[in-house]
């Protein structure tokens, strides 16, 4: 038989016991950590700079991928044979993007990701936010106007939020809409940026009128620059540090039409240098084995900024329009202006006027003083496309790469960057593969 | 950490005090008890049997050759007992007269069964092992003849249903452990580990890469903590591997859970014990007939092992202690890698009164490891050394190589684990027990390029310091109550709670003035970064079990759970049991010759708990240009909860042929619904991060079979066979919609697949010598192995030599082994393709026109790809021979036992005919914390050679 003071001694205990553990687990349950901020303080005013910060950020993410995977392919640099980190599956190497190869989901994602916090941005601060700085949100206005035209430039497609493909021209519609807001806001440089992104979305778009009014506002020595930030490796500029030896020897600009042309001009824009130490780029490609590694010398730190627009580019936009309109002669004083602006690193004299004698020779000058002047931005990719697509005359100063390996002519090059599989794979609106 | 320092040096402060023997000051001149124990089956000598006198504090434990003696005995009558687990208890009364010895001598028998054997795993509070209705595992340290010096080396292969994986054989490195296969393919399947009652730190320890970036750069070691615990401080480990078993731990348990206990004090006069043992380490090839150390043989080398160990036991019935302390050196094969290690144990029984006891245990371990750069990394030895003239130095020569080792990397590890349990019976029914536990682990990695070094001229430093402090708050009330004649109840309340508060700091430096000691603080460049995240989990629980007639017996439980990891909307956790165990053997229909036999099933949930952040959607703070900004981070999920796995358990335990014949069956049946998976978000909504969803449900089940055999029982001969046998078969069963996903390294969640399966492209006509024909998509099989066989020999000769082998098999299961992948995509000439280069020794690639197909595609730079390296990882791995050999004769008289134990360990493996480079013991960059099994840029586990001296006295 039980005693009751047993039964009651018991009692007592397994409540002590459970109130003492009620408590720990009451109190301890309740966890506040530090680190990650929840969504809805970012509508707070002190979070609404590093908001917009947070997008020129992913803009610089992503454009890292662009610029260097997009050098690459359009040959303005010969691939190391690298692969895996700073490097290219072979298929990239010899010029190919495809939809589940290596090297198009980085800058889709990153693109995306950008894209996404500018745009949420400016719901915020048009929706949900009472008050918010002028400069903020025209800020916030210039960053998704250049995303959506980096994507509009590269992608072969646009999709937005999980929505279904549209063409990539939406991209540009969008990048008009916001760098217009922007532009009616902002003042001083912050509109140069603004006026000088959409008029390169303008010339993407083929609204040549419209690309050359905006142009004609922007001094040549303007420049629109994308922070790169040497305080964290994600955010280094990439094509220099492909190439620091620290330990990556990525890429080389041997067989490159840059090359030869520094060699002979010393056109300052494109320099490049050599290392005897090592002859040899980091790894080898396939087919033709390691590759003399010569490197550009236009980045000369990690820190080095990236040009997003600028005063030079618009009276390039100024020329093209000219030829568009068939007035070359005009195009060639516009275009010739940015050339002669510079002196050779060999000869210490400006350069040479190019001397065109007709209309097509002007667009193969305009081609290439493009190509010089915007090289390793990001751009040659993108030009190649739209002057394909528009069925432009003159012609390229394009690279004999095949003659050293058939790697690059059983993969010719790319026009854009596809859907990748990890859009495909995720959204239901996408089909999984292409085509299917 | 220094506070650590003075707490740690203020215990064995006093830990040295109570440990100094005392001396006994009595009226009559004392006696002496002698004599031998003997086992009743054979009459062979049995070793390590604790005799004492239980109304005193004498003692002393059998030598080897069974003897045993105690001194200082009062004259007069006494009880004498011998106890040792595994063996029935047997005691006797003797008279001793004044200054006279009196002969006792002790038959003991095997318990194969030990039916009444207390467990306290995934019981509340304690049980006889036959009320229990799920199976426990059992291992004595004891019971281990070949003297391992790593807690997971004892693990392996010492229990049906584990899987101890090494990650490779880098000093400092630990095992992955997994128990009846992955029951998560985003959370750890890591059981969770307590030692003496007290939560410890139960992941490995995290895998340090420098953030220069995407480099994977750093000592890349992933210690395991268990590691951390001397072996000879350890009394038993109990496992309990499945949810029908682990109910009652409740969220974090569903990957099972291992105790350990460690030695306590014994009655009697202090007990010595020193140890040394001396070990050399050499590598195993691992690569193919072209380069069998895969170019890395100037820089292997034969490595020197030290370790020195010391404890002492005794006390009173009042006051009993056990402190130990342990100094290892050790050297790798590889160049750099060396370790030293230093450890210190103080337990601590104090029973002032009947029903109440008080135990306090405390250790301290701090291991100092250097590690030589291995890993898949640019600047790293082996893969620069593996990719020859392709390497990141454009120059195979070893001399050029070499300046990868120019690297300081050095680990610092230290562990405090503090607990005490106040037991409280204040009458015989009544138990109460209340543990506080206090774990800490810090892991401090310095890892310097110095300044010179071939790519960092101007030196880079990072300095990562990683702490996890673990909580334990566990109480218990038992109260055992008959409710009728045949029918008695014993029924438990508790609760738990444990809080893991894990804190990073890391600082990167770089660029130094060459004349100082570089620190964090001279560099010119500079960043820091910080983690901290802290998770509580408490829970109550609740559990009776009713035994009839001491035969059958139901037990019933329910554990409730909140956790703060829980989405906001999730609210708690509820975990049931029940089981049902039967001593058909006490029935009177049982013949008394059939031996001895139980059968149980049991049927219980357990869970796992998402990470800290999981549930919330967040934002992360990043600096640009030194401007603060956000980057989106989680999507969040308000209604996150735990994985809960659900466990159907059916077996017995039985001893047959008058205990030489035992025989342990458990077949399982698991189902974890609400699987938590790492959903993909889709890359234009902006967040890049997968989340965490409770969608999936994964399957598994196997079998357990653990047979131990006394084949031959003479007094000088004997002959022990046993084996443990698991089988695991996994299944994602359902992926709730979302799509299969890959794990890295070739694994894939696929609905209807093992998780993960083995998952790539495959070449169809891979014999043919033509192009390669490519399937899409093809599943290998599981990359956990579906069969694990580990048999045990060990032969018992005369004068007490005891030659004992162990070895475990695996198979059914695959993996990728892309580290030739590497570097054949990049052109360079590979080991593996030696065979089919038209000429090997230029640096043309080119391949024999009869090149099969297979290998064409793995030789042939612009189709190469890991996919190819697809192989079947079945391997036998001799782990260990060794032979016990008493000393007593060659040591003085006043020492009661040595023995000298030689064990060859990993010595010898077979592997799969496809397998053609590496070992499947091996791991990718993040070590034991790979999801995917899939061998690296590492070494394999050596081949060691120890020799072990103890004494004791």
């Amino acid at each position: 038989m039980r005693s009751p003071y047993r039964g009651s001694m018991t009692v007592r205990t397994m409540r002590s016991a459970a109130a003492i553990l009620c408590a720990v687990a009451c109190a301890g349950c309740d966890v506040t950590n530090p680190g990650p901020i929840q969504d809805e303080f970012l509508n707070d005013a002190t979070s609404h700079a590093a908001l917009v910060a947070g997008a020129g950020r992913g803009l610089l993410l992503g454009l890292n991928e662009i610029v260097y995977t997009g050098a690459v392919v359009s040959r303005e640099v010969f691939p190391g044979g690298q692969t895996g980190n700073f490097g290219f599956d072979p298929l990239t190497q010899g010029g190919a993007l495809i939809w589940d190869g290596s090297s198009v989901s980085g800058p889709w994602s990153k693109l995306q990701q950008a894209r996404f916090i500018a745009e949420d941005a400016i719901r915020r601060f048009t929706g949900e936010v009472e008050v918010v700085k002028p400069v903020d949100l025209a800020q916030a206005y210039i960053w998704a106007g250049y995303i959506n035209r980096v994507l509009g430039e590269n992608m072969c497609e646009a999709v937005f939020n999980g929505g279904p493909a549209e063409p990539a021209a939406r991209y540009l519609e969008r990048a008009e809409e916001h760098l217009t807001k922007a532009a009616t806001t902002a003042t001083g440089d912050q509109r140069n940026a603004a006026l000088a992104g959409r008029a390169q979305v303008r010339a993407l778009r083929g609204n040549w009128a419209g690309a050359s009014a905006d142009a004609a506002g922007i001094p040549i020595g303007f420049n629109f620059m994308l922070g790169v930030d040497g305080l964290n490796f994600d955010t280094y500029n990439w094509v220099y540090w492909s190439i620091a030896n620290s330990p990556y020897r990525s890429i080389s600009l041997f067989r490159t039409w840059y090359k030869d042309y520094y060699t002979q001009s010393g056109d300052p824009r494109t320099p490049w240098a050599a290392d005897t130490r090592f002859p040899v780029a980091g790894a080898a490609v396939s087919g033709f084995g390691p590759v003399p590694w010569s490197f550009p010398t236009k980045y000369k730190t990690q820190t080095d900024d990236w040009r997003l627009a600028g005063g030079t580019e618009m009276r390039l936009i100024e020329a093209e329009a000219l030829l568009e309109q068939g007035q070359w002669q005009a195009a060639m004083t516009s275009m010739n202006a940015v050339r002669t602006r510079n002196v050779s690193a060999t000869t210490r004299v400006a350069l040479q006027p190019w001397v065109a004698t007709s209309l097509t020779e002007a667009w193969t000058f305009l081609k290439r003083e493009r190509s010089i002047e915007l090289w390793l931005e990001g751009r040659h990719f993108g030009d190649l496309r739209r002057w394909e697509d528009r069925k432009t005359p003159g012609a390229l100063d394009w690279p004999d790469f095949e003659s050293t390996t058939p790697l690059f002519s059983a993969n010719p090059r790319a026009r854009c960057f596809p859907i990748p599989r990890n859009e495909r794979e995720t959204n239901p609106n996408i089909p999984d593969t292409p085509g299917s | 950490v220094s506070r650590t320092r003075r707490l740690v040096r203020a215990v064995f402060f006093v830990v040295g005090l109570v440990g100094l023997p005392t001396t006994q000051a009595g009226a009559q001149e004392p006696g002496r008890i002698v004599g031998r124990v003997t086992a009743v089956e054979s009459g062979a000598p049995i070793g390590e049997v604790q005799v004492y006198l239980p109304t005193t504090r004498l003692g002393a434990l059998s030598r080897q050759n069974g003897t045993f003696i105690i001194l200082q005995v009062p004259p007069g009558t006494h009880e004498v007992r011998a106890e040792r687990i595994g063996l029935g208890a047997v005691s006797q009364q003797v008279t001793v007269a004044a200054g006279q010895a009196v002969e006792v001598n002790f038959r003991m028998g095997t318990q194969a069964l030990g039916l009444d054997e207390i467990v306290v795993t995934g019981t509340a509070g304690a049980a006889r092992r036959r009320e229990v209705g799920n199976s426990v595992a059992q291992l004595e340290m004891a019971d281990l003849p070949d003297r391992p010096v790593k807690v997971g080396d004892m693990l392996q292969g010492g229990i049906a249903g584990i899987n101890v994986g090494a990650v490779g054989g880098q000093v400092g490195q630990g095992q992955r452990i997994t128990l009846r296969g992955n029951s998560s393919v985003a959370m750890s399947n890591q059981p969770i580990i307590y030692i003496d009652g007290v939560r410890m730190q139960s992941q490995q320890y995290p895998a340090v890469t420098s953030p220069d970036n995407r480099g994977n750069r750093g000592p890349l070691i992933t210690a395991s903590p268990l590691n951390s615990i001397n072996p000879n401080d350890i009394e038993r480990i109990e496992v309990i591997k499945g949810s029908a078993a682990t109910t009652l731990y409740g969220t974090e348990a569903s990957a099972g859970v291992i105790q350990i206990f460690t030695k306590s004090g014994s009655v009697g006069a202090p007990v010595w014990m020193v140890e040394t043992q001396q070990g050399m380490v050499k590598s195993r090839k691992f690569g193919p007939p072209a380069a069998p150390y895969m170019w890395l043989d100037p820089w292997l080398r034969r490595g020197y092992t030290h370790d020195y160990t010391a404890s002492v036991r005794g006390g009173a019935e009042s006051l009993r202690y056990f402190t130990s302390g342990s100094h290892a050196t050790e050297e790798g094969i590889l160049p750099l890698d060396e370790g030293v290690k230093w450890a210190a144990r103080g337990n601590f029984t104090f029973a002032p009164t009947g029903q109440l006891q008080l135990q306090w245990n405390s250790a301290y371990v701090h291991d100092a490891i250097q590690t030589t750069p291995v890993g898949s990394a640019a600047e790293h030895l082996t893969l620069n050394a593996f990719r020859g003239a392709q390497n990141y130095f454009g120059n195979a020569d070893p001399k050029v190589v070499s300046e990868t080792l120019k690297w300081d990397m050095d680990t610092d590890i230290e562990r405090f684990t503090t607990g005490g349990t106040i037991s409280y019976a204040p009458i015989t029914n009544l138990t109460n027990r209340l543990t506080i536990g206090y774990d800490f682990s810090e892991q401090l990695v310095n890892s310097l390029r110095p300044v010179g070094h071939f790519f960092w001229p101007l030196g880079a430093l990072d300095v990562n310091s990683w702490q996890d402090r673990l909580l334990t708050f566990d109480g218990v009330t038992a109260y055992t109550f008959d409710i009728n004649s045949s029918i008695n109840s014993n029924f438990s309340l508790g609760g738990q709670a444990v809080g893991d508060e894990i804190r990073m700091v890391e600082g990167w430096g770089e660029s130094f003035p060459g004349a100082v000691a570089p620190t964090l603080s001279s560099a010119a460049r500079t960043q820091a970064f910080q983690d901290r995240q802290k998770v509580w989990n408490a829970g109550f629980f609740v559990q009776n079990i009713f035994g009839v007639r001491d035969r059958y017996f139901l037990t019933a439980g329910m554990r409730i759970d909140g956790n703060s990891a829980f989405g906001s909307g999730f609210g708690l956790q509820m975990y049931p049991k029940a089981s049902a165990s039967w001593v058909i053997s006490d029935e009177s229909f049982w013949g008394d010759g059939l031996g001895s036999l139980k059968l149980r099933a049991a049927y219980g949930k357990s869970g796992r708990a998402p990470g800290a952040f999981d549930a919330v959607r967040t934002w992360q703070g990043v600096g640009w240009n030194g401007e603060p900004a956000f980057a989106p981070r989680n999507v969040g999920n308000a209604d996150l909860g735990p994985e809960v796995s659900a466990e159907l358990e059916l077996g017995f335990d039985g001893s047959f042929l008058n205990d030489r014949l035992s025989a342990t069956f458990t077949y399982y049946n698991q189902t974890t619904s609400d699987a938590l998976f790492r959903v993909l978000q889709i890359p234009s909504q902006g967040f890049l991060e997968s989340q965490l969803l409770n969608v999936g449900t994964l399957k598994n089940k196997g079998s357990e079979l653990t047979l131990d055999g006394a084949l031959l029982q003479r007094e000088s001969w004997g002959l022990d066979a046993g084996v443990n046998l698991s089988t695991n078969h996994s299944k994602v069963a359902d992926l709730g919609g979302a799509p299969s996903f890959s794990l890295g390294s070739g694994g894939w969640v696929v609905e209807g697949q093992p998780a993960p399966v083995i998952r790539t492209r495959r070449i169809t006509n891979p014999e043919a010598a033509e192009a390669p024909k490519i399937e899409a998509i093809y599943d290998w099989g599981p990359n956990s192995p579906t069969l694990i066989v580990a048999p045990s020999l060990s032969v018992r000769m005369p004068y007490g030599v005891l030659l004992a082998t162990r070895g475990e098999y695996r198979g059914g299961h695959y993996m990728q082994v892309a580290v030739e992948s590497g570097g054949v995509t990049r052109s360079a000439k590979v080991a593996t393709c030696f065979p089919y280069y038209v000429d090997p020794l230029n640096t043309s690639v080119a391949l024999k026109p009869d090149t099969p197909a297979l290998w064409r595609a793995r030789c042939t730079p612009s189709i190469n790809s890991g996919d190819w390296y697809t192989y079947p990882a079945d391997f036998f791995r001799l782990r260990s021979v060794s032979a016990t050999i008493p000393m007593d004769f060659a040591v003085p008289s006043q020492v009661n036992r040595a023995t000298l134990t030689l064990s060859l360990n990993e010595s010898w493996t077979w592997y799969n005919s496809e397998w053609d480079y590496m070992d499947p013991e091996m791991q990718g960059n993040n070590g034991a914390h790979e999801q995917v099994v899939s061998p690296g840029y590492r070494v394999p586990v050596p081949i060691s050679f120890r020799a072990t001296l103890q004494m004791q006295f």
